[in-house]
């Protein structure tokens, strides 16, 4: 990534992780509602970014939105398992050529069906995972599949909501 | 040495991978047993001042109700004030002594800055720490109730484990009679606990109300826990409790930090009696 690149990336973190800890974690209607927003940055790592890169990235991330929610290692773990799987998904999924792109992907710089179906797929893996090592048990699994549903749902419209407020509309360089 | 050079610079990208997942899971596993740092909580400088801007902005919201909760207060204080044997004032802490004229409990004010209620572990912040004389194992009131137990102390502000915490125990007492078998959050709702096993031949009934006992070291004795809101017989020996609290830990803004002054020392009491 060039530096202006990174200096965007860093300001887009802070800003998710500050709404996500700020906004979204304060949305308590009813505990099947907890919706994770701020992994979209992960999504949105150019796709030929080195891999332990990511990782570290992933990492960090969830090791700050850690320090705000008391769940020290947590988010962590899962951003830094989904950053991994994240890796798995797009050589499986997408074309060789795409994949040596720099490509930051995002509602208007992907194929758009793509990007919603990795969406999806990434926002119900990154969930399950979340409240599965939250619980640190497989006890009561119905109820954490449900949690899952319904965060799933929540964040993917708070998601696409963002993407069409905020991202610039133009091809990536 | 060669092979593992090779090895180590094929595979470094899953090394790191697994080496960070180790990381995160050690530092979940600590955590759960509460001899972590301050570091990665909201008791940190950073996290903490983040979420005091966060309640200067939107605190206001619950002005009214924070002031009909003083109001009640200082209308029970008042009628309760001839009743009192001792009680001296200092800045913002009150001293309380006991009937054996001993300094046992003292309180001291705070505002929560930021709580959750919907999660498995339950946890909020105070905007007092270290250097204001708050530290571990204090227990956290309000007007109405208990609301938690002070686990964790930056420089300015605590982190405490709230009721709605699937590790925070309690023994309560219902009608002057000391219930053993724990106290507990189920993880369901917010507003209430649960009693698992208490004797079936104990008469509770619903409606019922619920107060902490002096074998908690934590909170002063007859504080109001809430009120019996269901009971069920489970078997001819045994019924469950469900317990209405009578706090709304959702809600929780002023509180009141309780400080056992003998806390230390019960507490190496106890343990030394559990090596033995």
């Amino acid at each position: 990534m060039s530096s202006s690149r990174w200096i965007r990336f860093i300001l887009v973190a802070f800003g998710m992780i500050l709404l996500q800890v700020l906004v979204v974690d304060q949305i308590e209607i009813s505990r099947f509602l907890h919706p994770q927003i701020y992994f979209m940055v992960l999504l949105g790592l150019p796709v030929n970014m080195k891999h332990w890169n990511t990782y570290i990235i992933a990492f960090v991330l969830g090791i700050s939105i850690d320090t705000f929610t008391n769940t020290p290692g947590l988010n962590a773990f899962v951003c830094t398992l989904m950053a991994f799987l994240r890796y798995a998904y797009l050589a499986n999924f997408t074309d060789k050529d795409w994949l040596s792109s720099n490509i930051q992907p995002s509602l208007y710089n992907a194929d758009t069906i793509n990007y919603l179906v990795s969406l999806v797929v990434f926002a119900l893996f990154f969930h399950m995972f979340y409240f599965l090592v939250e619980q640190l048990s497989f006890r009561r699994f119905d109820e954490t599949l449900l949690k899952t549903l319904y965060s799933t749902s929540l964040s993917i419209l708070l998601i696409l909501l963002l993407q069409f407020t905020f991202s610039p509309r133009v091809k990536n360089e | 040495m060669q092979n593992l050079l090779r090895f180590l610079i094929t595979y470094y990208h899953f090394l790191i991978f697994l080496a960070l997942e180790f990381l995160a899971l050690t530092a979940l596993v600590k955590f759960n047993n509460y001899h972590q740092s301050i570091f990665f909580t909201t008791s940190n400088a950073v996290s903490g001042t983040i979420y005091q801007w966060q309640d200067d902005l939107t605190s206001y919201i619950n002005l009214r109700e924070e002031n009909t909760n003083l109001l009640i207060e200082n209308q029970t204080l008042r009628q309760r004030d001839s009743l009192i044997n001792t009680l001296s004032s200092s800045n913002d802490s009150t001293i309380v002594e006991d009937s054996a004229s001993r300094l046992v409990y003292s309180y001291r004010t705070a505002r929560v800055i930021n709580n959750s209620i919907f999660k498995r572990r339950n946890f909020f912040t105070i905007n007092k720490g270290k250097n204001q004389g708050i530290s571990k194992n204090m227990g956290v009131i309000t007007p109405k109730g208990i609301a938690g137990k002070i686990i964790n102390t930056g420089d300015n502000y605590a982190l405490a484990m709230s009721v709605l915490h699937e590790d925070f125990v309690i023994t309560p007492k219902i009608n002057g009679r000391v219930i053993y078998g724990g106290m507990g959050w189920e993880g369901d709702r917010a507003d209430e606990l649960k009693i698992n096993k208490v004797n079936a031949h104990y008469e509770i009934e619903k409606g019922d109300s619920v107060f902490t006992t002096s074998h908690s070291h934590f909170f002063p004795e007859n504080i109001m826990i809430g009120t019996v809101k269901r009971v069920q017989q489970t078997d001819a020996n045994y019924q469950e409790l469900w317990i209405g609290l009578s706090n709304k830990i959702g809600q929780l803004g002023g509180v009141y930090v309780v400080k056992h002054h003998y806390i230390e020392e019960l507490i190496e009491l106890e343990n030394s009696e559990d090596d033995e």
